[in-house]
C-alpha cells in the first residue's frame, strides 16, 4: 500500500467524503474559468462572423471533424466508465479503460494533426484569413486541453497501477473525469461551429 | 450626535456647499481653457455642476474623519459604543447618495445624446481626417461637393474651418488608434483604422495673438471684423514676400516676436522695435489658431504628433481653400487608404 | 470537517518538512507560500516604483541626461546615447511601470500574500484547500517575473504600448516595435494569469468548505469576505486576460489578424496581415478583465481596513451585513461596467449610455462602505497606532480617489478628460493612496504574527506622514493637469502651446514623487530590519478579536491545536459580554448564559 492508501486508512470514511467534495469544488470552479477562457475565442469568433468577416471560403473536411467527434465522445464513454470501475474498486478494469481513453484521445490528436498537416501543406497557415487564424486558434487551444488531459491520463493510469486508488478512494480520477468531459463539450461546441456553420 | 457641538455641526453643514458655490462663481476651476462651442460649454457646466457636489461631499467627509480622530480618541475611562450600525442611517445614507447619482446620470445622459447623437445638419463643413504616424491629413470634398475627386483640397498638419459654421469630421486612421482631440473645443475621440468615426462641433470665436498682452485672445467675427486687421507675423519678420500669401504660412506668431520688444503706439498698433530702433509697426492682433492634439498613445512619437486648426472669416476660408496646392503624395494617401477602407464615403452625403 | 487526530489530518494534508528545499523553496505551507509572495512582491515594488522615478524625471526635464543611471546605462536599457531617456525608452518605462505594479506587485501582495497568509487564520483551518496548487501558484508567478524581466533585455527591448497593450500598435511587430519583449510580455501575464485563477480558485474552495465550526459567512472578518468575492473576480475574469493576450500573441507570431483590419499601412508599407479582424474588439476582451482587475486591486484592502479600523476604534464595523451587500454588488455591477473604458474609443453610444448609467451607480456601494468605515470611528476609542493611522489614510485617499471617478463616469466629461492626467490622477489615489497604504497597515498590523516581532513605531509614524504629505503632493495636482487637458503618455508636454503653461506642475510632481520614492526607504528598512532584529512580540500585541491572534507566535506548522469553535462575529469589541475587557475574541465560548452574536 502506498503512503497515500496508508493515510487514508486512519481517516474516517467522513473525512474522506469531505475532501471529495472539496476537490470536486476545486475542479468545478477550475472548469469555470476554463468555461470563460473559451468564451472569449467563442465570442470573439460569433462578433467576427456575424459582422461577415469570416466567411468559410475553403470549408473543412467534415469527415475529419466528425470522426474526431466520434473518438471524443467515445473516449468520454470510456472515461466514465473507468471512473465507475474505480469506485467499485476493479483496478484491473479501471487501467483498462483509462488507457482506452488515453489511446482515443492519442487518435484526435492524430487526426487533427492529419488535418493540420492538410492545411499547410495548401498554405493555409493561421495568417491566411481570419476563419483560418480562429480556427487554429481554437482547435490549437483545444488540443492542448486534451494533451494536458493525456498527461493526467498516463499519470493516473500509472498510479492505479501502483495500488493508489481503492473503492474508498478515487478522487483524482473523478476529477480527471469531469475535466474530460469538459474538453469533450468544448468540442461539441467547436464541431458545429468551424465545420458546419 | 451628542458629541458633536450643535456649532460646529451647523458650520460643515453650511460651510462646505458655502465653500463650494463659492468655487463655482470663480467661473472655472482656473486650469481648464476656455471652451470654445456651445457643446463645450455644456460640458463645462456639468463639470462645474459635479464638482460642486464632489467638493461639498470632500469636504463634509475628509472633516468628518478628522473630527473623528480627535474627538473619539482613546482616553482613560473613555469606552467606545457598542453598536453594530444602524439600518436607518445606513438607508439614508445609501439614498441620499443614490439621488445625487441619479441626478449626475439624467444631466450626462441628457448631455451625451445632444453630443454624440445630435450631428449637425444645415450644410456642415464636411472633413476627412486621417490620422497617421504621426501626423494629421485632412481632405475637403472642394468646390463638387464629392470626395474623392481631383478638385478635393488636401492639406497635412494645419487645417482651415469658417468661424460660426457646423464643421463635421469623419475620423479614420492608417496605421495605429489615434485620438483626434480638439482641447478647447472638448472634442475627443479614438481614430481608428479600418473604422469611420464621426464627431461635429462648431466654432463661434477666431483665436488671435495680441502682441501687446502675449496671450491669445478668442473674437467674435464681429469683434474680429472691428479690430486692428491681424495678419501673421511671419510677414513682419522678413522680407515682404509677394508670391506668398498670409494664410499660407503655418508658424507661431509668437515665437517670431520673442527677439523683439514692442509697445503700443497711440494708434493702438504694435511697435516693433530691435536695439532701440522702430523696425516695423503693425496692426496688434496675428492671426492664430487651435491645436489638435493626438490622445491615444501611437508609437514613440506620440508626444510630437500635432496638428493645428486655423479658425477664419468665411472670406479668407474659401481664399485658403482656392490656394492649396495639389499634392500626389498626399493624394496616394487617400486613394491607397481612406476611399478603400471607407469607399461610401466617396460620393457625397 | 470531521474531528480527527491534529496529526493524522495534517500529515495527510502536508508533514512538516525537514529539509531546506521544502521548507523555504516547495513549501505546501501557506505561511510560507504568503512570505515567498511578499518578498518577491516587495521586489517588484521597488523595480516598479523605480521606472516610475526615470518616467517622472523625463517629464519634468526633457530629454536631460538623468543623473547617475543615465552615465552608468549610456545607449542601453531605456536611454539614449546622451544618458536621457529615449522615445522608445519612455514609453517602455511607462508600460512596464504599470503592467509590473499591477500584476507582480499589487495582486501578489494583497492576494498572494495577505491573502494566503491570512485567509486559513481567520477560518479556522490548518492550511487552504490544495496546498499543493498554492505552492503551483507561487512557482509560476515567478516564472512570470523573470519573463517580464527579461522583456528588458530583448533587442528593442519591452513592451511599448502602454500596459493596455491596444492594437494594432501592439500587433506590429516591425521595425518600430518590439518583437520578443512584446511577446515575453504576453507570456508573462499569461503565466500570472494562470497562477492568479488557480491561486483564486484555491481560496474559494478554502472559505467555501473550511471554514471552523460556528465560523458562519457572518462571522466572517471582512478581510476573508473581501478575499472570497475578489477570488470570484480572479477565476471568472482572469480566462479573459488570458485569451486576449493569445490573440494577441497569435497576432504578432503567428501574422493572423484577429484585432488587424484590412488596408493597414505602417509608413509606406502595406501591413504583413492579411486583415479582417477588428481594433476594437482586443479592447472589450482586455478590458471585460480589466474592469474586473481593478475590484481584485481595491477590494482585498477594503477588507484589510475594515477589521484594523474596528480593532482600534474598539468598536464593531458599522453595518456589517451593508459592507457585505455592497461588495456583492460590486461584484455583480463590476461585471457589467467594462465600457467606461471605452467611451470615446469608437464604441456605438447607445452602449456608451448603457455603461454610464451601470458606472455611476457603482459608485454607490463603494459610497456605503466609506460611510460605514467613518461610522466605525464614530463614537470609538480610538487608539492611534501605525496601522490605524493608515488605515484612516486609505478612507481618506479612496475618497479623492472615489470622487474623482464620478467626473469620469459622466461620459461627457469624460470625453474631455479621457486619456488625461485626471484618470492618472484617479487611479494612483485608488492604488497607491488606498490599496498600497492598506497594505502598509497590514504589513504593520500582521508583522507581529508573520514574524514574530514588532516593527519600529516611530519609523512607522514618520513613514507614514512622509508618505502621506509627499504623495498628495505628487498626485493632487496631476487633477489640474488634467484639466487642463494634459494627455497621458506623453514623453514631453513642450510641443504643444496649451500644455506650456502646466510645466511647472509638472517639475513640481517630479520633485514630490521623488520625495515620495525616497520616504519609502523608511518603510523598507523599518521592515527588514524588524524582520531579523525587531523586538520580540507577544502573540495579540493589538488586543485583536479574530482568530489569528489566539495561536502563538511564530505560528505553528499545524496553525491551530484544535480547530477552534466560534461563537461571535470577529469584531466584538467593547461588547458588554466582554465586560470589564473591551475585547473578546471569537472562539471564547459566550459568557455567563449570555447569547451570541
Amino acid at each position: 500500500m502506498s503512503d497515500a492508501s496508508q493515510h487514508h486508512a486512519i481517516l474516517s470514511p467522513a473525512f474522506h467524503k469531505d475532501r471529495r467534495n472539496l476537490r470536486a469544488l476545486g475542479m468545478w470552479l477550475f472548469l469555470g474559468s476554463e468555461v470563460m477562457f473559451f468564451t472569449a475565442f467563442f465570442g470573439a469568433y460569433i462578433v467576427v462572423r456575424s459582422a461577415g468577416a469570416a466567411s468559410v471560403a475553403m470549408p473543412l473536411e467534415r469527415m475529419w471533424g466528425a470522426l474526431n467527434t466520434v473518438v471524443l465522445i467515445t473516449s468520454s464513454l470510456t472515461m466514465a466508465l473507468a471512473v465507475q470501475f474505480s469506485k467499485k474498486g476493479d483496478r484491473a478494469k479501471t487501467g483498462r479503460y483509462l488507457a482506452l481513453t488515453f489511446l482515443l484521445a492519442c487518435c484526435f490528436l492524430v487526426v487533427k494533426a492529419i488535418e493540420y498537416t492538410h492545411h499547410f501543406m495548401e498554405g493555409n497557415f493561421p495568417s491566411h484569413d481570419i476563419f483560418m487564424g480562429f480556427y487554429f486558434l481554437l482547435t490549437g487551444f483545444h488540443g492542448l486541453h486534451v494533451l494536458g488531459g493525456m498527461v493526467a491520463m498516463g499519470i493516473l493510469w500509472w498510479r492505479n497501477r501502483r495500488g493508489d486508488f481503492n473503492e474508498h478512494y478515487n478522487d483524482p480520477i473523478e476529477m480527471a473525469g469531469l475535466y474530460w468531459h469538459f474538453v469533450d463539450l468544448v468540442w461539441i461546441f467547436l464541431f458545429p461551429a468551424l465545420y458546419l456553420l | 450626535m451628542k458629541r458633536f457641538p450643535a456649532w460646529s455641526l451647523f458650520l460643515a453643514c453650511m460651510g462646505a456647499p458655502a465653500l463650494a458655490l463659492a468655487a463655482d462663481i470663480q467661473g472655472s476651476s482656473g486650469w481648464i481653457p476656455a471652451a470654445v462651442s456651445d457643446r463645450g460649454r455644456d460640458i463645462d457646466a456639468l463639470y462645474m455642476h459635479i464638482m460642486v457636489i464632489v467638493v461639498a461631499i470632500f469636504v463634509i467627509t475628509q472633516g468628518l474623519l478628522l473630527y473623528s480622530i480627535i474627538a473619539f480618541r482613546a482616553k482613560p475611562g473613555r469606552k467606545a459604543v457598542f453598536s453594530h450600525g444602524s439600518a436607518h442611517v445606513e438607508i439614508v445614507l445609501a439614498l441620499v447618495p443614490a439621488l445625487i447619482l441619479l441626478y449626475i446620470t439624467v444631466a450626462s445622459v441628457q448631455l451625451w445624446e445632444l453630443v454624440r447623437l445630435k450631428p449637425p445638419v444645415k450644410d456642415p463643413v464636411r472633413v476627412q481626417v486621417l490620422a497617421e504616424q504621426f501626423s494629421w491629413n485632412f481632405r475637403y470634398a472642394g468646390p463638387d461637393a464629392v470626395f474623392g475627386t481631383p478638385d478635393d483640397v488636401i492639406a497635412n498638419g494645419e487645417m482651415a474651418v469658417p468661424v460660426d459654421r457646423d464643421v463635421l469630421f469623419y475620423i479614420s486612421s492608417k496605421d495605429v488608434i489615434h485620438s483626434f482631440f480638439l482641447p478647447e473645443s472638448r472634442v475627443k475621440q479614438d481614430v481608428v483604422p479600418g473604422l469611420l468615426g464621426r464627431v461635429w462641433t462648431k466654432w463661434n470665436v477666431i483665436p488671435v495673438w495680441d502682441l501687446a498682452t502675449q496671450k491669445r485672445v478668442l473674437l467674435t467675427l464681429d469683434e474680429y471684423e472691428a479690430a486692428p486687421v491681424a495678419v501673421s507675423g511671419y510677414k513682419l519678420n522678413s522680407e515682404p514676400n509677394p508670391v506668398k500669401t498670409w494664410y499660407q504660412f503655418s508658424d507661431s506668431a509668437r515665437i517670431n516676436y520673442l527677439r523683439y520688444h514692442y509697445d503700443l503706439d497711440p494708434d493702438g498698433k504694435v511697435v516693433v522695435m530691435q536695439g532701440g530702433k522702430v523696425v516695423q509697426t503693425a496692426p496688434r492682433y496675428v492671426r492664430h489658431y487651435f491645436e489638435i492634439a493626438c490622445s491615444q498613445l501611437c508609437g514613440n512619437l506620440h508626444f510630437a504628433m500635432r496638428g493645428t486648426v486655423r479658425v477664419l472669416p468665411p472670406e479668407d476660408y474659401a481664399a485658403w481653400l482656392k490656394a492649396q496646392p495639389h499634392d500626389d503624395f498626399l493624394e496616394s494617401k487617400w486613394n491607397g487608404v481612406w476611399d478603400k477602407y471607407h469607399p461610401e464615403y466617396d460620393k457625397a452625403l | 470537517m470531521s474531528a480527527e487526530t491534529v496529526n493524522a489530518v495534517v500529515d495527510y494534508i502536508h508533514p512538516e518538512p525537514t529539509d531546506f528545499f521544502h521548507k523555504y523553496v516547495w513549501s505546501y505551507d501557506h505561511k510560507i507560500v504568503s512570505k515567498q509572495y511578499l518578498w518577491t512582491s516587495l521586489m517588484f515594488l521597488v523595480l516598479g516604483g523605480s521606472l516610475a522615478m526615470l518616467l517622472r524625471w523625463q517629464i519634468a526635464y526633457p530629454n536631460q541626461p538623468v543623473p547617475v543611471w543615465g552615465h552608468l546605462l549610456k545607449g542601453i536599457f531605456v536611454f539614449d546615447s546622451t544618458g536621457a531617456i529615449s522615445s522608445d525608452g519612455y514609453l517602455q518605462l511607462a508600460t512596464m511601470h504599470g503592467l509590473i505594479m499591477v500584476f507582480f506587485v499589487i495582486i501578489p501582495l494583497i492576494v498572494g500574500a495577505f491573502g494566503n497568509f491570512l485567509i486559513p487564520l481567520h477560518i479556522g483551518a490548518r492550511d487552504v484547500a490544495f496546498p499543493f496548487l498554492n505552492a503551483l501558484s507561487y512557482w509560476l508567478y515567478l516564472p512570470a517575473g523573470l519573463f517580464m524581466l527579461a522583456s528588458f533585455f530583448m533587442a528593442k527591448g519591452a513592451g511599448e504600448a502602454g500596459w493596455t497593450s491596444y492594437p494594432p500598435l501592439s500587433d506590429v511587430a516591425g521595425a518600430v516595435a518590439p518583437v520578443w519583449g512584446m511577446n515575453f510580455v504576453l507570456i508573462a501575464l499569461f503565466l500570472a494569469g494562470f497562477s492568479s485563477i488557480l491561486g483564486g480558485l484555491n481560496f474559494l474552495a478554502t472559505i467555501i468548505r473550511m471554514r471552523a465550526p460556528g465560523m458562519t459567512w457572518s462571522r466572517l472578518p471582512l478581510t476573508t469576505w473581501a478575499q472570497f468575492i475578489t477570488a470570484i473576480f480572479q477565476v471568472l475574469a482572469t480566462p479573459m486576460l488570458a485569451a486576449g493576450g493569445a490573440m494577441l500573441f497569435f497576432d504578432r507570431v503567428f501574422h493572423t489578424s484577429f484585432f488587424l483590419p484590412h488596408g493597414l499601412v505602417i509608413g509606406q508599407e502595406a501591413a504583413a496581415n492579411t486583415g479582417g479582424g477588428f481594433p476594437l474588439l482586443f479592447q472589450h476582451i482586455f478590458w471585460f478583465y480589466a474592469h474586473p482587475a481593478v475590484y481584485i486591486l481595491i477590494l482585498p484592502s477594503m477588507g484589510f481596513a475594515s477589521d484594523i479600523l474596528a480593532a482600534f476604534s474598539r468598536k464593531p464595523v458599522f453595518g456589517y451585513r451593508a459592507m457585505i451587500i455592497s461588495m456583492i454588488s460590486i461584484m455583480g455591477l463590476g461585471f457589467i461596467v467594462w465600457g467606461h473604458h471605452m467611451f470615446v474609443s469608437g464604441l456605438n453610444p447607445i452602449m456608451g449610455m448603457a455603461f454610464m448609467v451601470s458606472t455611476v451607480f457603482i459608485a454607490l456601494p463603494s459610497g456605503v462602505k466609506v460611510f460605514n468605515w467613518m461610522g466605525t470611528l464614530w463614537g470609538g476609542a480610538i487608539r492611534l497606532e501605525p496601522p490605524m493611522l493608515y488605515a484612516i489614510s486609505f478612507v481618506s485617499m479612496f475618497i479623492v480617489g472615489g470622487l474623482s471617478g464620478i467626473f469620469m463616469a459622466a461620459s461627457p466629461v469624460d470625453i474631455y478628460i479621457h486619456d488625461t492626467y485626471y484618470i492618472i490622477a484617479h487611479f494612483h489615489y485608488i492604488v497607491f493612496g488606498a490599496t498600497l497604504f492598506a497594505v502598509f497597515a497590514a504589513a504593520t498590523y500582521w508583522f507581529p504574527k508573520m514574524f514574530g516581532r514588532q516593527m519600529n513605531a516611530k519609523l512607522s509614524y514618520l513613514h507614514w506622514g512622509l508618505s502621506f504629505l509627499f504623495f498628495n503632493l505628487a498626485f493632487f495636482p496631476m487633477h489640474f493637469l488634467g484639466e487642463a487637458g494634459h494627455m497621458r503618455r506623453l514623453m514631453t508636454s513642450t510641443g504643444y502651446e496649451f500644455l506650456n503653461p502646466m510645466a511647472p506642475w509638472n517639475e513640481f510632481i517630479t520633485l514630490s514623487a521623488f520625495a515620495l520614492g525616497l520616504s519609502q526607504i523608511l518603510f523598507a528598512y523599518n521592515f527588514i530590519y524588524s524582520v531579523f532584529f525587531g523586538p520580540k512580540a507577544e502573540a495579540n500585541p493589538w488586543e485583536a478579536a479574530t482568530l489569528e491572534w489566539t495561536i502563538p507566535v511564530p505560528v505553528p506548522h499545524y496553525n491551530f491545536k484544535v480547530i477552534p469553535t466560534v461563537y461571535r462575529g470577529p469584531h466584538e469589541y467593547s461588547s458588554p459580554e466582554a465586560a470589564p475587557a473591551d475585547w473578546i475574541a471569537q472562539n471564547v465560548p459566550p459568557i455567563r448564559g449570555k447569547a451570541a452574536h
